[in-house]
């Protein structure tokens, strides 16, 4: 095991290595949407009506925005859509666990401090987030996004380790409405349940500050296991053609 | 001997149009193995199966022993693989890729790594993508034979290298294998890397095996003969080809015997080149 | 090195005789002494464009004849002739070449009195000092 997160590590380093100005990027990036989720708030009277997607967006999909042109998920055959980082992991003598450990390293590596960033900055400028949370609270509210960004967000990584798409119209005209209708949930959301999600999670942040934090840190550990486990499920299956 | 690299009854669909298979292939230890096929044979399918890239829906493969699609993923260590289309290299420099792959393999060999860069004159600061086709085949070569793994599998490696380096590349492999118990399986389109290197070969159409075939037994099975009288329309045992009086046989004993037999004389009788006999086997398949 | 053996494909001798044969003639002729190294099986290989499957058959064939030694980890070097070998390989390789012209004048009808006749006249007119020792 400390072997395999040896070897990740190792794979790790050239991948980092070339992604500093993508890194800056996604920095300037963060501090961007910080600045409009401060306006936001301040301009509904602490209210964070219509921004939840953006925020979602910056924790599922934000890590994999930035990355390098070389690295970015591509299609290397008629129906097989792969991370290049994943072929060439393949190629070399290296378990595909430490593959998938390794994009999980690089994704953590790039979201985390990102999002700890955005959410301190929130907290440090905005008057109307320090109002309505305690530190207490906050830090609960602080616990349950990075989770999520844990346990939602490696799913992202599943695309990464491969795979074989059936080109079926079928399957492509579904996938668009799923897509959609997440979307459109979480759009109408505040109007269904009086609070969007964002909203949400500050309430039970506030509330059961510390079984929100620590609920949230259990679904981390899982999220991570099963993403782990499907995507050595994918990658046994799947066809590098 | 125990074969390095076994292959049983293997089988694999892709898509709806294309079939790999059944093959059955062991390739021993010290010998070096062509691996011929046209286009779309099915030979890139075939290695990257090997390498457990492409999951058989039938047959075992099996690397000094251990499954290739098992728990185990030792076997990994035994095979330095170069495909035909590098995928994943783009982003770095040919010195970040040397640190990533070098320390990977216990038997890397520095100098020879060394040797290659500076006779291929391979630029390693430059980023992989900025490298001209070439120029980045030498490159993968100078990271992939040097891993020194008894495995070495190619997948056309010079398709786009010039001839001085393609010459070069023949000998570096020819001393490569010196040390006796290592073995290549190199899928080429060029008749020097066949003639010049190989023991056996592979030859594949459209997915299925036509033959493992050691080299002398695969020209020494054809003739072509020059008749003195041309002939009926009848064919003779062993005719592959007939151009008026020219045949070529793929079974020169029987058909020495029948046109003895039948009182033809024939002025003259030659081998073949293995490129011709590539050429007929390859051929003669799409009848 | 480079050794002057070429092989013929069209020929019948099987490769790996012609092989044999030629080195045999290439050592019993003094043109590698005891001791020359001799290519790896596989250099050779890639020389004479074929398998090493044939050419360790030709070193195989040689070793057991005692025309070369193989030492572990050293290589493979032309071995110590005995001067009765080295003599009979000569006569029968010098006897074998003539039987295959007298073989190749007889397909072309010539008697084997003219053949002796063709024989004469080719010494007779052969470059002085060729042949003297």
């Amino acid at each position: 095991m400390r072997n395999h997160l040896f070897l990740a590590l190792h794979l790790s380093k050239p991948e980092l290595k070339v992604s500093w100005i993508n890194y800056i990027g996604q920095y300037l990036f963060y501090s961007l949407f910080t600045f409009l989720f401060i306006q936001g708030f301040q301009a509904q009277e602490s209210r964070f009506v219509g921004l939840d997607l953006f925020l979602l967006m910056l924790f599922v999909f934000g890590p994999v925005w930035f990355r390098v042109k070389g690295l970015q998920l591509q299609q290397v055959s008629g129906n097989t859509w792969v991370s290049p980082a994943t072929i060439m992991g393949l190629h070399l003598p290296v378990a595909n666990r430490v593959i998938i450990l390794k994009s999980i390293i690089i994704y953590l590596i790039s979201s985390l401090p990102f999002q700890l960033y955005m959410l301190i900055m929130l907290y440090l400028f905005s008057p109307e987030i320090r109002d309505s949370m305690s530190l207490d609270a906050y830090i609960s509210f602080v616990i349950i996004w990075l989770s999520f960004g844990i346990y939602a967000g490696l799913s992202v990584l599943t695309a990464d380790v491969g795979t074989n798409m059936n080109n079926k119209k079928s399957t492509y005209i579904l996938s668009i409405l799923l897509i959609a209708s997440i979307i459109g949930f979480i759009f109408f959301m505040p109007y269904l349940f009086t609070y969007g999600i964002v909203e949400w999670s500050i309430i039970f942040a506030k509330k059961w500050s510390l079984a929100s934090a620590i609920l949230s840190i259990m679904f981390a550990v899982i999220g991570l296991h099963y993403w782990k486990t499907k995507m050595l499920k994918q990658m046994k299956k799947t066809d590098y053609l | 001997m125990e074969p390095l690299l076994y292959i049983a009854d293997l089988e694999k669909q892709v898509m709806d149009d294309f079939h790999l298979g059944p093959i059955n292939l062991k390739l021993e230890p010290g010998t070096i193995t062509a691996l011929i096929g046209n286009n779309g044979s099915g030979k890139s399918t075939l290695l990257k199966t090997i390498m457990n890239l492409v999951k058989p829906d039938h047959g075992n493969i099996k690397i000094d022993n251990m499954f290739v699609h098992g728990e185990n993923e030792n076997w990994k260590r035994l095979v330095a693989y170069q495909p035909q289309t590098i995928i994943g290299w783009d982003a770095f420099t040919g010195e970040m890729l040397k640190k990533l792959i070098a320390p990977l393999y216990p038997d890397w060999d520095e100098a020879l790594f060394q040797k290659m860069v500076e006779l291929f004159e391979v630029p390693l600061g430059k980023k992989f993508a900025k490298l001209s086709q070439g120029v980045q085949q030498k490159l993968n070569l100078a990271l992939t034979i040097p891993r020194n793994a008894p495995l070495l599998i190619l997948d056309e490696p010079t398709s786009f290298m010039d001839i001085p380096s393609k010459k070069l590349l023949i000998d570096l492999l020819v001393e490569w294998m010196e040390s006796g118990n290592r073995s290549i399986l190199i899928a080429s389109h060029q008749i020097d890397d066949i003639k010049k290197l190989s023991d056996y070969l592979f030859v594949l159409h459209n997915g299925k095996m036509l033959g493992h075939f050691e080299k002398e037994e695969l020209t020494s099975t054809y003739a072509r003969y020059w008749l003195r009288d041309s002939l009926s329309d009848t064919r003779i045992p062993g005719e592959v080809t007939r151009e008026d009086r020219m045949i070529i046989s793929d079974n020169p004993m029987e058909t020495e015997a029948y046109l003895e037999a039948k009182g033809i004389q024939w002025s003259n009788r030659s081998s073949l080149e293995l490129d011709d006999i590539i050429t007929i086997l390859l051929n003669n398949k799409k009848m | 090195m480079e050794l002057p053996i070429k092989i013929s494909k069209d020929s019948r001798e099987p490769i790996y005789h012609q092989i044999v044969n030629q080195f045999k003639a290439l050592i019993a002729g003094g043109h590698l002494t005891t001791g020359t190294p001799l290519p790896s099986i596989r250099a050779l290989s890639k020389d004479l464009e074929i398998s090493i499957i044939t050419t360790r058959r030709a070193y195989q064939d040689l070793e057991v004849q005692g025309f070369i030694q193989t030492l572990q980890g050293k290589g493979t070097f032309v071995a110590e002739l005995a001067d009765d070998l080295k003599q009979e390989v000569k006569v029968s390789s010098v006897h074998k070449i003539m039987e295959n012209a007298i073989e190749t004048a007889l397909n072309y009808d010539y008697t084997l009195e003219q053949v002796k006749d063709i024989f004469l006249e080719i010494l007779h007119t052969y470059p002085k000092g060729k042949g003297d020792h």
